[in-house]
């Protein structure tokens, strides 16, 4: 099987530089996004579960 | 009347939470399938351009990108109206949870833009009118998001960033019409022109794949941020799932 075709795909017609950077950077923007919403996501989940244990708490401790 | 009731119901924190995670899921799995089929096609099925070489397949990731950072901002600034006249806390959560993404693609707009300028213009940056605007919406995502982390009260968090937020909204139309408006080195429209699309079929089906699943995968993000925001912002959230 020849080679030729994927590199010619991967020179991008002298371009590769150029194309491909642009490429990584939107794939790169891309996981950022996917990871920095899911760690949001449960970090908010945390702190919302440390609330509800803090008032279930200070609502047992206010009861004779 | 059925148009009120859905009004109320986006106001509530615990219904849009959950229509949040679902609509996540919907947005994200045609995202990623629609933006591999589109990015397959922009690389390998389209053919080279006439002028530009191979380096016109810069404009599968450049051009969606500069419409979401558009999308976003619209969006961001609708929400953040809505949140200042009906004083609707899900609205300003909607509007900040949209600023990281809109500011992350103004980014791969501005640098991809350069990208693809320096072979064909032969310079990284030009102070046009097309730039600069798009250079001022990505600086007006980044005063948006440092005001609100400048408050310490989310209340008034809400209603500085909402202030800057519809007032910045003139920038949109201005970036869209910059390239008629004055001489500037960047391309007219290639899709939203009069007289229809510039571009061949082989070459506009995986361009607007890629606009399509750009705004799925915003869709997603989104929802998943408003969650996030939506739980933040809640004292005692008793409805939160144990399976969460």
């Amino acid at each position: 099987m020849s080679l030729a075709p994927f590199i010619h795909f991967i020179q991008m017609g002298g371009y590769a530089a150029y194309v491909w950077t642009a490429y990584g950077l939107t794939a790169g923007v891309y996981l950022w996004n996917i990871v920095s919403a899911r760690q949001s996501h449960t970090r908010a989940i945390k702190r919302a579960r440390q609330r509800l244990v803090a008032s279930a708490e200070s609502q047992a401790a206010e009861q004779p | 009347m059925a148009t009120w009731v859905w009004f109320h119901k986006l106001a509530s924190p615990p219904h849009v939470y959950r229509i949040a995670g679902r609509l996540a899921r919907w947005f994200a799995v045609p995202g990623v399938l629609i933006l591999i089929l589109g990015l397959y096609g922009g690389l390998i099925t389209a053919p080279a351009d006439y002028q530009q070489g191979d380096s016109f397949r810069i404009i599968y990731v450049h051009a969606p990108a500069a419409w979401l950072s558009l999308l976003c901002y619209a969006t961001m600034a609708l929400a953040a109206a809505v949140g200042l006249v009906w004083r609707m806390k899900v609205a300003h959560a909607f509007a900040a949870a949209t600023a990281p993404i809109g500011a992350s693609f103004a980014l791969v707009c501005l640098v991809s833009g350069s990208l693809w300028g320096r072979p064909m213009w032969g310079t990284w940056w030009v102070w046009d009118a097309r730039l600069t605007s798009q250079l001022v919406l990505f600086f007006l995502y980044l005063g948006y998001m440092a005001l609100r982390h400048s408050f310490d009260e989310l209340s008034r968090a809400d209603r500085a960033s909402a202030v800057l937020a519809v007032i910045g909204l003139v920038n949109v139309p201005i970036i869209h019409y910059s390239v008629y408006w004055w001489s500037t080195l960047h391309q007219g429209s290639t899709v939203l022109r009069a007289g229809g699309p510039s571009m061949p079929p082989s070459m506009l089906v995986p361009l607007l794949l890629c606009f399509f699943a750009y705004t799925c995968c915003y869709g997603a993000l989104v929802c998943v941020r408003l969650q996030a925001e939506v739980l933040n912002r809640e004292r005692s959230p008793n409805w939160l799932s144990r399976n969460e």
